[in-house]
């Protein structure tokens, strides 16, 4: 299974992408995509989710789980028998559970992410973030036109990595 | 005997108070278990193997909400039990971990503190002991770094301690080991004693207020709780005594030392922390203590989570409680029906609890711990009208069971299920527009609703009220309106929450104005109070309308008063969220000033200050504050002042 969530982001199953975008773009991608009527679709948040309220309950088939622990994270990947899993990035889940919990939901991530399309998604980095997207098979940013300018490339010609990332790593620069 | 602290270090530590007045300090050896369920034990055979030959770990049955569990009990720390999550990678499900042992140690004997006889522990009598209470004041700022020459201690007599500091500590030193006391109100001593001690200590004098000479020390924190941050200072709690800073508990403030001594009898807590607590906390206490009771483990990670749903079930599972917005305007003869602890009460009739979400057939948890609650509550609330002694039993009874509803959704809850909360919500709704439908149904004019109150118009309510009560089996009270005014929004519809009226006893209930906001300067405050007093004797529209120029009068008085006002009577205090800010407020103004005088500041702590120029957000610190800007101050009383003559506006109509 593959889809686009955007034309420069396109998900697989068998891997575990991490995504920073603005919400517009993402809801866009979300919205209206007939792919996303074909397969189970979990779509996790936390407490407060910015993309909910934005999501047309008639244009896609999901299904919901809130987490709001790190516990409830690992319980719902552990369980999850979806084909894309798009989880919701909520920094508060990590508030107090110690740096363990972030490195056993960043493997559960990576563990799910072998039999489904896994997405962790947020609209801006974190330390939680960064540290969870240190193990994804694939890094994606997106900016708005009115964001910061994304550092440059060097002159050689090779995209330059945000900052911590794994060399075998894909990072691809969108808009 | 009566027990009135505890504590736990290498043994738990309990102090107990005869009705003779004598104190006995019993040191009690006790050393918690806790549970571990395995998902697949064989897989971890390694790990049960050393945790039976290093720390005797057993099998064994054990009972959580949800039903019995094989497991193995394991008489070792919360440490252990840490690097057992971290080797399954927190496949182990773990119970009682994070519980404080002498919580653990009184559920487990059947002993109850503040209380002669557990069987009596939901009376809401509390017998006449012979409690050595005193209170001590020292007049001052605690931020200022002055030697404090000058402590109140009133106990039978009121004495008055002056003198260079050394001395005043050493009468201080000499009058607590005499009286001895059990009780310790003390404004703001989270702030003063560390200082007092320190100052003592200095000079070689003992200062007597722990029994044992030892202090537990509590750490400051922010948090964040119902959308806003709060904080907790630091504090120093003596062993043996009961010590309250009257000035930030906040059940203090709320229920008084009744209040605080139920508190402690219901959550099996000492009253050092019932007064310290949230109430959030304390109905946490409470559940813990009651499942530890009846033999049920406690969960140490929430690691549950709401079930799979569908998109659209979720959006109509998930939408908070009912309002019908009212129309801003004067009413009379107006009556007001309120559930009494609306959510517990559904919590209760529903049998809502995580575990019946899967077996409703079976008694939940919640409704069966917090059924007793609501039957005392009910109970305090009816002697309340007779006695006013048990307004602070009714008080944290109140609070405890206001906050019940939403730890059910609290990420941390021990017995929280997101689920239970959104059932929760979904009945009062149904409740609150099957009420609308009764009211209306007999004729009366439905004004406003939020959530667990209705307000109507038609004539006396008596026989609604009854008849509310035989359709939804819930008790509610019933408080008419002589009159009662719903303020606009800016943008003229109703506010849901900036009201006021007159009810038939002659009292005021007022919410939502400047007279009840915790951030309105006194001297504001003072003026809309001497208005609403005014207005408090006009009993019907005719006569509202007839005292405005009074009213009016009251006003003008205070503007032009302002000038002369002590820039004290302008503070506004206020908590702040955060420390940094990045468009210009008063309250980075007033960060700013805390730092300069050398206070340290932490998201959630309330800070006094006065405005010096609103064109730049200016101000100054309460207690240094020299001058005001006026044009400021003039805009609030203008802003109070509308509030009222909103209502007269509307009476002369």
């Amino acid at each position: 299974m593959e889809f686009d969530l955007h034309p420069t982001v396109t998900l697989r199953t068998g891997t575990f992408a991490a995504l920073l975008a603005p919400e517009d773009l993402v809801l866009a991608g979300l919205n209206d995509n007939p792919v996303l009527r074909r397969f189970l679709f979990l779509f996790v948040s936390g407490n407060y989710s910015r993309l909910l309220s934005g999501i047309n309950r008639r244009s896609v088939t999901i299904e919901v789980r809130r987490a709001f622990t790190a516990f409830q994270l690992l319980t719902i990947l552990r369980d999850s028998y979806h084909t894309i899993i798009f989880v919701e990035h909520d920094p508060g889940l990590y508030e107090g559970s110690g740096k363990e919990a972030l490195f056993q939901v960043a493997q559960a991530l990576k563990g799910a992410g072998q039999n489904a399309a896994v997405v962790l998604y947020a609209p801006s980095p974190d330390p939680s973030f960064s540290l969870l997207a240190d193990r994804a098979d694939r890094f994606f940013s997106l900016s708005p036109p009115d964001w910061p300018a994304l550092p440059r490339p060097r002159r050689s010609g090779r995209v330059r990595h945000p900052a911590g990332l794994p060399g075998d790593q894909t990072t691809l620069e969108g808009i | 005997m009566w027990i009135t602290d505890t504590c736990s270090r290498e043994t738990v530590e309990i102090w107990d108070l005869g009705r003779d007045g004598t104190v006995r300090h019993r040191s009690v050896p006790y050393t918690p278990s806790f549970y571990l369920r395995l998902p697949d034990p064989p897989a971890h055979w390694e790990l049960l193997d050393a945790l039976e030959s290093a720390y005797g770990a057993e099998e064994c049955t054990f009972r959580t909400v949800h039903g019995t569990c094989e497991g193995y009990r394991v008489p070792a720390g919360r440490e252990v039990a840490l690097a057992i999550e971290r080797q399954t990678g927190y496949a182990a499900e773990l119970y009682n971990v994070d519980l404080r042992p002498d919580h653990q140690y009184l559920a487990a004997q059947d002993l109850v503190p503040c209380c002669d006889d557990p069987a009596s522990r939901f009376s809401p009598d509390l017998p006449s002991l012979p409690f050595r209470t005193i209170e001590v004041r020292i007049s001052g700022i605690p931020f200022e770094k002055d030697p404090v020459c000058s402590i109140e201690v009133l106990h039978e007599r009121h004495e008055h301690l002056r003198g260079e500091e050394g001395v005043v500590l050493a009468d201080l030193s000499a009058l607590v080991g005499a009286i001895d006391p059990d009780v310790v109100l003390f404004p703001r001593s989270d702030l003063w004693l560390p200082r007092l001690l320190s100052a003592a200590a200095e000079r070689g004098i003992v200062l007597p207020f722990s029994r044992t000479g030892r202090y537990r020390k509590m750490t400051e924190k922010s948090y964040w709780s119902y959308g806003r941050t709060e904080y907790r200072a630091g504090s120093l709690i003596p062993d043996g005594r009961i010590l309250i800073d009257t000035a930030q508990s906040f059940h203090y403030r709320e229920s008084g030392l009744s209040g605080i001594l139920i508190g402690a009898r219901l959550t099996g807590l000492s009253p050092n922390l019932a007064a310290r607590f949230t109430s959030g906390t304390l109905i946490s206490a409470y559940e813990v203590y009651e499942a530890l009771r009846r033999g049920i483990a406690i969960p140490f990670r929430k690691s549950d989570p709401e079930a799979v749903r569908r998109f659209c079930d979720l959006k109509s599972a998930d939408r908070g409680g009912m309002m019908f917005q009212p129309v801003a305007g004067l009413y009379g003869q107006v009556s007001e029906i309120d559930f009494t602890s609306l959510y517990p009460s559904i919590i209760v009739r529903y049998n809502l609890s995580p575990e019946t979400l899967t077996h409703p057939d079976r008694q939940g948890f919640l409704p069966q711990v917090l059924g007793p609650l609501l039957l005392l509550r009910r109970e305090t609330k009816a002697r309340k009208a007779a006695d006013p002694a048990y307004a602070g039993i009714d008080a944290i009874l109140k609070w405890m069971l206001v906050t019940c509803f939403g730890y059910t959704g609290y990420k941390n809850a021990k017995f929280g299920q997101i689920e239970v909360h959104e059932k929760i919500t979904w009945h009062a709704r149904e409740i609150l527009l099957t009420t609308k439908e009764c009211a209306e149904e007999m004729g009366f004019d439905v004004l406003h609703g939020i959530v667990d109150c209705l307000w109507v118009q038609g004539g006396p309510a008596g026989a609604l009220k009854a008849h509310i009560e035989l359709v939804t089996g819930l008790h509610t009270t019933l408080d008419c309106y002589d009159w009662i005014v719903f303020l606009p929004m800016p943008d003229g519809y109703g506010a849901y929450n900036r009201y006021y009226g007159r009810l038939s006893t002659g009292d005021l209930k007022i919410r939502g104005i400047m007279a009840r906001r915790g951030d309105t300067p006194p001297y504001v405050r003072a003026m809309q109070e001497a208005m609403l007093s005014v207005m408090k004797g006009a009993g019907s529209r005719a006569e509202l309308a007839s005292c405005r120029e009074e009213v009016q009068g009251l006003y003008r008085e205070a503007q032009s008063g302002l000038a002369a006002a002590t820039p004290s009577s302008l503070a506004i205090r206020r908590q702040v969220s955060q420390l940094t800010y990045s468009r210009s407020c008063p309250e980075a103004s007033a960060i700013a000033a805390c730092r300069a005088a050398g206070i340290r500041v932490e998201p959630g702590m309330e800070i006094g200050y006065v405005v010096t120029d609103a064109r730049t957000w200016s101000v100054e610190l309460d207690w240094l504050a020299k001058r005001f800007d006026q044009g400021y101050y003039r805009r609030l009383l203008a802003r109070a002042w509308e509030e009222i003559a909103f209502a007269l506006e509307q009476a002369a109509k």
